[in-house]
């Protein structure tokens, strides 16, 4: 501290050591908030207005010209409260709607893993504050034209359900998801 | 060139430096370790209170700001204990070059 090079080097350590300690505090308190608002158990109501399967032979829908590509398209209904995932620490929440479903177990030489499944995104937001996290979607158009890894879709049952992503503004990305148990079934292709 | 440096490394940079002595050190580090642990907790509860970020970042900029001019000048408080040197005095050096071996007897 006899200079004023060395007292500048003091003086921005000491607020960089604070800086750190206060990041390291602020993410654990915003991780017991979240606990403490129960964020896990978060819940919801889905329903599904229409659903339209088509077959696409275009390489941005998945297909080629010789084999088609099995494309679904949904509108929804959505209903959930998502306001215990915001704290002071959240600087947004992605929340994008999936629906899982079990893999096809074409091949049977493959080794293929028994308990494989897909996951397809129908629909995603970002929610910026408090205020928009009431959600409450009425005939909802899916934002993605869905297709699989192999051409058949129809007749195979997803789970849809709501995941969302808190990111913050200091601290570990959380994961989470709002299950509806609501099984849904892709509807057979129209043209064949 | 070299001289230009030469006569800044004399001259210029010594005032440039504008040190402290020892016990205004000891003052400058207590009060600089003092103000940002009261910074930071003001900017964590504050924050912590009104649910927002930005509250904290902002009384932690104010921190940086009172500390820095709490810690950078050379103020007088922090020079009053100036440390005395000696004043200089002449050493009488032994004559090397009229010195003689001096045979060293080791006795068993």
């Amino acid at each position: 501290m006899f200079s004023i090079t060395q007292r500048a080097q003091d003086v921005s350590s000491m607020i960089t050591t604070s800086i750190g300690v206060l990041a390291v505090l602020i993410s654990l308190s915003s991780l017991i908030q979240l606990y403490l608002n129960d964020y896990n158990n978060l819940s919801g109501e889905i329903s599904v207005k229409k659903a339209q399967n088509s077959v696409k032979f275009t390489r941005s829908f998945g297909g080629n010209a010789r084999n088609g590509k099995e494309n679904v398209k949904l509108a929804f209904d959505l209903e959930t409260d998502l306001t215990p995932l915001f704290n002071w620490n959240t600087k947004q929440v992605f929340v994008y709607l999936v629906g899982e479903y079990d893999g096809l177990n074409v091949l049977k030489k493959a080794k293929v893993a028994k308990d494989e499944s897909s996951k397809v995104v129908f629909w995603d937001k970002i929610i910026k504050d408090k205020s928009g996290a009431v959600l409450d979607l009425k005939n909802t158009r899916s934002k993605y034209s869905v297709w699989d890894y192999y051409q058949k879709m129809g007749n195979r049952t997803a789970n849809l359900k709501l995941e969302y992503n808190i990111q913050p503004h200091v601290g570990p990305l959380i994961w989470g998801s709002v299950d509806f148990n609501y099984p849904f079934e892709f509807p057979e292709p129209k043209n064949a | 060139m070299d001289q230009a440096a030469e006569y800044f490394q004399k001259n210029i940079a010594p005032a440039l430096a504008f040190n402290i002595d020892f016990k205004g050190q000891e003052k400058v580090t207590s009060l600089c370790q003092l103000t940002t642990i009261i910074f930071s907790v003001i900017a964590f509860v504050l924050g912590f209170i009104l649910q927002d970020v930005l509250v904290t970042g902002y009384v932690m900029a104010v921190g940086t700001v009172v500390l820095l001019v709490i810690g950078l000048p050379a103020y007088p408080a922090y020079n009053k204990n100036p440390v005395t040197f000696l004043k200089p005095t002449e050493v009488k050096l032994p004559d090397l070059d009229s010195a003689k071996a001096v045979d060293i007897e080791i006795s068993t």
